[in-house]
Parts: C-alpha cells; structure tokens; sequence
C-alpha cells in the first residue's frame, strides 16, 4: 500500500459525497451513528476474539510498503482483512433483517409509535447498506489487494 | 577463529531476535505479540464507550434521513395504508376458503 492511498480513499468518498452536493441534498442524509454501530462493533468484536489490539495496528502497517513484514506476518494480515470483509457482509445482512423484521412487527394493529420504529429501521437499514460498500471498499478489498501484492513480490 | 567468532555473532542475533511466551517463539521487538495490557485494556475502554455512547445517542436522536422518512410515512399514511393492505388480503383469504376457493 502506497503512502497515496489516504489521498484516493478521500478521493472515493469525496466522489460519493459530490454525488450527494450534485443532489442539492446534505451529507448529514449519510449520517447514522446506530448504523455505524451496528454495522462497525460487531466486526471489531468478533476481530477481537482471536485477534489483540496491537494485532489491529500490525495488520494495517504491514500492508504498507515500507514495512517490513515477513511472509507469516503478512499472510495473517492478509486473513485479518478476509475475515473482516466476511464479517462486514455478516452484520449488515443482521441489521438488516433485523430491521426488516422491526418493520413488520410494528405494523400490526395496536402498536403504539410505530411510525417512528418503521422510519428509524427504515433509516438505519438503507444506511447499513452504504456503510457496509463503503467499508468494503475503501478498507477491505484495497488492504487485502496490497498484502497479496506484497506477497506475491516476496515469492518472487 | 574468525569464522567462529562470526558464527558466534550470528547465532547471538538470531536468539536475540526471538522470545519464548507460552513455549512458543514470538519476534522479540514489534511484529508479533499482542501488546501491553495497558494498551489492551484502554482500546477495550475506548470501544466499549463509543459503542455504548453511539446507541445511547440513536435511541434519543433520529437521524435525518429517519427524520424524513416518518414525515413520508406520516404524510401518505403508508402505515395505516399497509396495515390496512394485510387486513384485506386476510379478509380475501377467509372469503376464499369459506367460498371453498383455493388460497
């Protein structure tokens, strides 16, 4: 991973979020924090049952190009960023159905507020949705790209 | 006498560089392990908080695009209008099967 990536990942998002300036909308439409949540901490939860903080931060250094990382220290970084693409697609397909279901348990006769319950699961599994591409895409996939590159330079 | 003395030297690097925890051999500086405790202890503080502040804060604060979607839903009155379409279908069903039709 070059030093460059920082500049492209906001470069991706910048395009997203232009997208929504060229909509006469607002970015705050793109905010949800219990989408994030539920989408975000179950991953690092799960990442946090066989993997150590430090483990975190050594994956993220050894996908860059100047680190110097053996093979085995790249190939669990390499099955770090796998599993968390794995788990991302995991908990957004929950909140998801989780929402879904939500929804159609507050429309029965005698619910009280469930305008309310109907548009905040609404909200949050649309946003689910975009966090979980964006996630995949700016981290993930690009990550996991990086560390194969590297190994494949090491084997030659 | 210089090739022992160099072998010497290298095996010294070689055992400096690894240290045995739990039996096992981890690099002995960066790489591996699974850092401090203190480090351990305050990451786990910092993402219980976040968490626990992130869903606190959706509980009392809707987003904005939940905030539109309830005035749409108020608007058009979809809630109603839903419950009012599984109402029907229920209805039609009940009229079938007592009409010894095939739902």
């Amino acid at each position: 991973m070059k030093k460059s990536y920082i500049v492209y990942a906001v470069l991706t998002v910048g395009l997203f979020a232009l997208g929504v300036v060229f909509a006469k909308s607002t970015i705050m439409i793109m905010i949800d924090i219990p989408s994030l949540m539920l989408v975000l901490a179950p991953v690092i939860l799960m990442l946090l049952s066989h993997y150590g903080p430090k483990e975190f931060v050594n994956a993220f250094r050894a996908a860059m190009e100047k680190s110097n990382s053996n093979e085995h220290e790249l190939k669990n970084a390499l099955v770090f960023f796998s599993t968390a693409q794995k788990l991302v697609i995991a908990s957004t397909a929950a909140t998801v159905f989780l929402g879904i279901i939500m929804i159609l348990n507050s429309i029965g006769e005698g619910y009280t507020d469930s305008g309310k319950t109907v548009a905040w699961w609404m909200a949050v599994d649309v946003i689910a949705i975009l966090y979980a591409g964006l996630l995949t895409m700016v981290i993930t996939i690009p990550f996991k790209s990086a560390l194969q590159k590297r190994l494949n330079d090491l084997k030659g | 006498m210089k090739l022992q003395k160099a072998l010497r030297g290298y095996y010294s690097e070689q055992v400096a560089a690894v240290k045995l925890s739990g039996g096992y051999a981890q690099p002995a500086s960066g790489g591996g392990g699974t850092g401090s405790w203190v480090f351990n202890l305050a990451f786990h503080a910092v993402l219980m908080v976040l968490i626990a502040t992130g869903m606190i804060y959706g509980r009392y604060q809707s987003s904005l695009l939940g905030q539109r979607v309830l005035v749409i839903t108020e608007q058009y009155n979809i809630n109603e209008r839903v419950t009012g379409f599984f109402d029907d279908l229920v209805r039609e069903i009940q009229n079938n099967r007592s009409e010894e039709g095939t739902l």
